[in-house]
């Protein structure tokens, strides 16, 4: 018996009808729903847990550096006045203040206090430094409450017999800005949060996949297979394995199925369902392969790097070469996506990936470092194109979006997950073994691919190879021309740029920590995650997918805009918001309008040129991004520069939506038939 | 396997994983926190300490040539209470003058573990944490950058372990608290797959009767327990289920099958 697996699946998540249920129906999904609140509640237990714990033993700690620093300040003090120097004759009280803020930025004043009265004071000016003592001890407590901005911290000096002025109440007082002091505490407490939602989603993904896989596929086939016998053909058998209730009740169809074929001489296939929701755990573990050292890469490139060049050039030209070498690779892979299957792809793609990220962690010099990461480079690329290609190859034009929306909600979330688990990873661990931990994810890839990926999604024969009158005729295709100047290019230019150049630099130089800089930069890609599969889900169910690049190219424009004329901390996490939305309606439409667009091309020659010339454009957008970030901040200023960025999404989607039109009526086809699933 | 073994097993293995990797991740990030609490503290000491010697060293003084030494050192140790040993040494590693030794340093001394690597005065100051102590090394350097000494502290890491034990302990045991939430969960899969088995079983018991051309029984699926694939498969099965051919010729159907390819 031929085994067969249909190849353009309905998505889980998919309804029957136009008319969507929030939740599918079946109790079944609410043991999902329970679960996860069952999850979520324990989760929440835990990490108060952790947060309570971090509270009570972090902030003694704290509070006891400010101690030693007044005792340090006390002790300089004591020492001048036993070598007999009078107390208001005591200089240069304030650049020893300023000697200790340069050892800790967090120390805002210091103060000699005799009574009530201010001696001497430094770091601040004596009426702010009374009024911020006076609200102090409003509070009682000496000790500043939790709403307080400072740490007050006072130490009392000792008696000295030979200044018979100095009493007993003469005291060192010393301010720390409270939540510069508490930040490592606030970070720990962040960190747990984010710890908090990555788990959940990851739990979620992990449940979701074993419901699908184990209840709504092989119900799914199972309806097919009847179908089959209802219309009296007998030419399918019930091919998903499962050994539960559905698979033995299975059984006896297929042994009537098996039984009357043999009759009439025919011969029956299994049919099995693509397991598509596989690919989103895929595309999740070769990126978090890739991301779980992305903290530390530029600084372990750098010392792996110093002893033959710079160390700070050494780690660009390491990191430029990896972004080269997926510039490369993708449009190349694309184009021998259809011949290869995504399945030998994947797993050459997740061995390559292992191959360098372990060579990475034992590099010792410039050379092979830049070897293993043009291989991770390669491997990267490779792998983003299997999963990519398995997506177009299991979908059809009314699930497209939705497919390609999964594979990005997966590269999302290890985007995420990738740089906040590796940072405390490689912070007990150390770098090489975060590497190999990358490595070690890349090799569960590749086991993992074997049973999350049907090698026999792609069609039986490959295209035949474009001709050059074919390729120019696609390359010549207005609409393509535009989608790919007015959308795909500057979406991955503002990406770059804005997202990743100018956010960070304009955060930073505001006063942001590096840690609030993260968080912002984290809410792209989390907005993405949580929207990205609601947004596709609507582009599929209007079948205009040019609208929904148009709305994303309209939402960057005025993100930008918003953060270009208010450059505050708020907006700019507003615009970063907006930007994941933008993005996660864009990016998975963009790819399915490339390919209704060119349906002529795509017909004879396969999707693969088409594919190959959208990330060719979107690398060339990327790389561009920062270098004209770079440039117009060195010309106008970082606010200015984002403006411009703000005005030239304007002028791209305005230039997309003139230029394009719409949707042909006979684009417009309805929705095949789907089923339920979560 | 059955499906309820089987979810239940993987619901179980995704809760005890989902618990132990937040776990995991918080004291890891717990650790990361008081470890630079710690070393910030010692860094206060330390800052102070180099300030004073390199003063002198700023004077031309030689490390060796400053009479005050041990008293700078000694009033540092009093500075904070997890201080334990203060030593000064030359470029080569050999103590110049150092503060009174503790038992506990005496014993992270004993073990080896306060000993500076020969190529420590090339790096910047670093600390290290060991069970016998905490060791930081500041190296110090004249105006010209050239090595004029090492200051090595030396502090107490028992309190330092006391807390991470504390909280390894703490968390791990709000974790397993934390998996008696798969109880109600397994509870209501129980429950809901029971409900489901009994819709296959009946389904079993009729297809037999179906494959030995008995009557069906007329039995209405438990709508609200299956999803809706599975009720489709289930009405489906009920309008072809007389025209299965079966084992009894006398009411075998199948005779119009069509072919196909």
């Amino acid at each position: 018996m031929t085994q067969n697996t249909k190849p353009k699946s309905p998505l889980p998540g998919a309804a029957k009808t136009s008319h969507r249920r929030i939740v599918p129906k079946g109790t079944i999904w609410i043991l999902l729903l329970f679960s996860t609140l069952a999850l979520c509640v324990a989760l929440i237990g835990i990490s108060w847990r952790a947060a309570d714990l971090a509270r009570a033993d972090l902030q003694s700690e704290i509070r006891e550096k400010a101690e030693i620093e007044a005792r340090t300040l006390a002790e300089k003090i004591e020492h001048a006045l036993e070598l007999g120097i009078p107390l208001d004759a005591i200089v240069g009280f304030e650049d020893v203040v300023h000697q200790l803020q340069s050892g800790d930025p967090d120390l805002s004043f210091a103060a000699i206090v005799h009574g009530q009265d201010l001696l001497h004071v430094g770091g601040m000016a004596r009426d702010a430094i009374k009024q911020a003592l006076a609200s102090d001890s409003d509070t009682g407590t000496g000790t500043g409450t939790d709403t307080h901005p400072n740490i007050i911290t006072r130490v009392t000096l000792g008696h000295d017999a030979h200044n018979d002025h100095v009493e007993n109440d003469l005291a060192i007082v010393i301010g720390h800005d409270r939540a510069a002091l508490m930040r490592p505490v606030t970070d720990n407490l962040f960190d747990i949060a984010i710890i908090f939602i990555i788990t959940l989603a990851l739990s979620f993904e992990l449940v979701l996949l074993v419901l699908t896989v184990n209840v709504a596929l092989p119900a799914r086939v199972a309806r097919r297979v009847l179908t089959n016998v209802r219309e009296r053909k007998f030419t399918i058998l019930h091919g998903q394995s499962t050994r539960d209730e559905i698979g033995s009740f299975m059984e006896h169809i297929n042994t009537v199925i098996s039984r009357t074929a043999q009759k009439v001489g025919t011969r029956p296939h299994r049919e099995r369902e693509v397991k598509l929701i596989g690919v989103r755990l895929l595309a999740f573990m070769f990126v978090l392969a890739e991301e779980l050292a992305r903290p530390i890469m530029p600084a372990f490139f750098s010392q792996v790097t110093a002893p033959t060049i710079d160390g700070q050039l050494g780690a660009g030209i390491v990191m430029a070469t990896h972004l080269l070498m997926v510039a490369i690779a993708m449009p190349l892979c694309s184009l021998f996506q259809e011949r290869i299957g995504s399945l030998r792809m994947y797993l050459a793609g997740a061995l390559l990936a292992t191959i360098g990220l372990c060579g990475t962690a034992f590099a010792t010099g410039l050379w092979d470092l830049i070897l293993w990461r043009a291989l991770s480079g390669i491997g990267y690329a490779t792998t983003f194109v299997a999963c990519q290609s398995y997506v177009l190859d299991a979908t059809n034009d009314s699930n497209r979006t939705q497919g390609t929306a999964m594979m990005v909600s997966g590269i999302m979330l290890a985007d995420i997950c990738g740089p906040a688990v590796g940072g405390i990873f490689a912070g007990h661990f150390g770098d090489a073994i975060t590497f190999v931990a990358g490595a070690a994810m890349a090799c569960l890839a590749v086991a993992l691919a074997f049973f999350l990926m049907d090698n026999t999604v792609r069609g039986k024969t490959s295209p035949p190879v474009p001709t050059r009158k074919a390729f120019k005729a696609m390359l010549g295709n207005r609409r393509l021309q535009v989608l790919v100047l007015f959308a795909a290019v500057p979406a991955k230019l503002i990406l770059s740029g804005f997202l990743y150049y100018l956010t960070p630099l304009i955060l930073l130089q505001s006063g942001a920590t590096t840690a609030e800089t993260g968080r912002v930069i984290m809410l792209y890609g989390l907005v993405a995650l949580l929207t990205g599969w609601g947004v596709a889900r609507w582009t599929d169910s209007k079948q205009n997918e040019i609208r929904a690049v148009g709305i994303g190219g309209g939402l960057t424009a005025t993100g930008l805009l918003l953060a270009g004329f208010m450059p505050q901390y708020a907006t700019f996490a507003v615009a970063v918001a907006m930007l994941g939305l933008a993005q996660a309606t864009s990016i998975p439409a963009q790819l399915s309008a490339s390919l209704k667009i060119s349906a002529d091309f795509t017909c004879d020659h396969g999707s693969g040129p088409v594919l190959a010339v959208l990330r060719l454009a979107e690398r060339l957008g990327g790389a561009l991004g920062p270098l004209l970030a770079a440039g117009l901040t060195l010309w106008v200023g970082t606010d200015a520069a984002v403006l411009c960025f703000g005005a030239i999404a304007a002028v791209a989607v305005i230039f997309f939506e003139i230029m394009i039109g719409h949707v042909p009526a006979d684009q417009k086809t309805k929705p095949s038939v789907q089923e339920d699933a979560p | 396997m059955s499906l309820a073994t089987k979810i239940g097993v993987a619901l179980f293995l995704v809760l005890a994983a989902a618990l132990g990797m937040t776990t995991v991740l918080n004291y890891l990030r717990f650790d990361q926190t008081l470890r630079t609490l710690v070393t910030q503290r010692i860094n206060v000491v330390s800052n102070e300490t180099s300030q004073d010697l390199l003063a002198g060293i700023d004077l031309g003084l030689r490390l060796e040539n400053m009479e005050n030494l041990g008293a700078i050192l000694d009033r540092r140790l009093g500075m904070s209470r997890e201080v334990t040993h203060i030593a000064v040494q030359n470029c080569q590693g050999t103590i110049i003058t150092q503060t009174a030794s503790d038992t506990a340093t005496k014993t992270a001394q004993g073990a080896g573990t306060t000993e500076v690597p020969p190529d420590a005065q090339d790096k910047p100051s670093w600390t290290r944490f060991t069970d016998q102590g905490v060791i930081a090394v500041t190296p110090l350097r004249d105006s010209l950058g050239q090595c004029a000494g090492m200051l090595v502290i030396t502090a107490n890491s028992s309190e330092y372990f006391r807390k991470l034990d504390s909280a390894f302990t703490e968390m791990w045991k709000s974790a397993a608290i934390g998996m008696l939430a798969i109880i109600p969960v397994l509870g209501l899969l129980v429950v809901l797959m029971r409900r489901r088995h009994r819709v296959f079983s009946e389904l079993h018991e009729d297809i037999e009767r179906a494959l030995a051309g008995q009557a069906g029984t007329s039995t209405a699926h438990d709508k609200d327990v299956l999803t809706e694939s599975e009720m489709d498969l289930i009405a489906l099965y009920r309008e072809i289920r007389d025209q299965l051919p079966n084992d009894d010729p006398q009411t075998d159907r199948d005779t119009s099958v069509e072919k196909s390819t």
